[in-house]
């Protein structure tokens, strides 16, 4: 799948990523990859400058850590993160749900 | 698959590490911007690289191939360095913002300085000093405010929304303390060339040495804050 189609969900998908703890930028892209069964396959080198524009608008926060013996950044969910997280989940239900129900199977009825 | 003794990882060769060296080196000369956070960039980028090249190396692949396959995993240097754009160019812009800051009232002292000791004829009588106070005054009227601004608007925790109106606002700021400095290096040259002015050379050639090194300095930072756009999204 291609980025462009990301765009306007790469945020919300990369806070997914951190919700269950802190990951540094490869195990996030990761992460991203494996979570969409290799259909998420963006470019790495992408992938941090996204982290970093989260974290200028206080969604993570990131530390350094040394990790056989070369310098790791950590990100991690602020409380603003979670709770964006929250409500892009719960708008993308919303979304989701209306767009099954207008392409589900079941075929239109005609009117006049 | 080879294993490093000290950190169990798998191993790489030479010229995995050259490749990885180039790759590097090529991105640190990509990114517009110097100091710290080019350095946590591309030791971010490198760990990165290194555990997508181990990852590779797990699978089977040589050490170079394995470079490579991480290569095409992470784009090109140059698109790395395009994807962080926006964030070197607010850095750039901060920085450009705090040192018009503290070079501007330092170049308007230096100038009223000159001025103020250039007192023989006939500058006394063709040029009074106050209006070169007026016009760098005028210039930080408008230099001073702009670039506090855009200190606060790119600061690193700032507002996404006013971090777009930061790299203008420096631009303004830069043009108006360019503007001050080209009308007293005129009105200096003036002096020398039509009025064979006595003046205190000493100061003068400071002051004007210090507007030009200042004049540089800030198109060099508005060329290099200026392109690429601020959101990704």
């Amino acid at each position: 799948m291609k980025a462009e189609v990301l765009k306007g969900h790469l945020d919300g998908l990369l806070l997914a990523t951190l919700e269950g703890g802190p990951r540094h930028g490869y195990a996030v892209r990761k992460a991203l990859v494996d979570g969409s069964g290799g259909r998420f396959d963006l470019p790495t080198g992408t992938v941090y400058p996204a982290l970093h524009r989260l974290e200028r608008g206080g969604l993570v926060r990131s530390r350094w850590i040394t990790v056989a013996g070369r310098r790791r950044r950590m990100y991690e969910l602020t409380a603003a993160g979670r709770r964006t997280l929250d409500a892009e989940r719960a708008s993308w239900h919303e979304f989701s749900s209306a767009v099954s129900a207008l392409l589900g199977e079941a075929p239109w009825t005609a009117t006049t | 698959v080879d294993r490093d003794d000290v950190t169990g990882t798998p191993a790489r060769d030479a010229e995995a590490d050259r490749l990885l060296a180039d790759y590097l080196a090529e991105l640190s000369r990509s990114l517009r911007c110097r100091g710290a956070l080019a350095t946590d960039i591309e030791e971010e980028v490198a760990d990165g690289l290194l555990e997508t090249v181990d990852s590779y190396r797990r699978t089977g692949l040589a050490p170079a191939e394995a470079a490579r396959a991480a290569f095409a995993d992470f784009g090109s240097p140059g698109a790395v360095a395009a994807a962080f754009r926006a964030e070197t160019k607010l850095t750039e812009t901060h920085r450009l913002g705090r040192r018009l800051l503290v070079t501007g009232p330092v170049v308007a002292m230096l100038w009223l300085t000159a001025m103020l000791a250039s007192t023989a004829p006939p500058l006394q009588r063709q040029l009074d000093p106050w209006m070169l106070l007026v016009v760098a005054v005028a210039a930080l009227l408008v230099s001073a405010p702009a670039a506090a601004f855009a200190v606060a608007a790119s600061r690193p925790a700032g507002r996404l929304l006013l971090a777009t109106v930061a790299s203008p606002a420096a631009a303004v700021s830069s043009a108006a303390a360019t503007a001050g400095d080209v009308t007293l290096l005129v009105v200096v040259t003036a002096q020398v060339v039509l009025l064979n002015g006595h003046l205190a050379w000493a100061l003068v050639l400071l002051a004007a040495l210090a507007s030009m090194l200042r004049g540089m300095f800030a198109c060099r930072m508005v060329a290099r804050a200026a392109p690429g756009s601020l959101s990704s999204r």
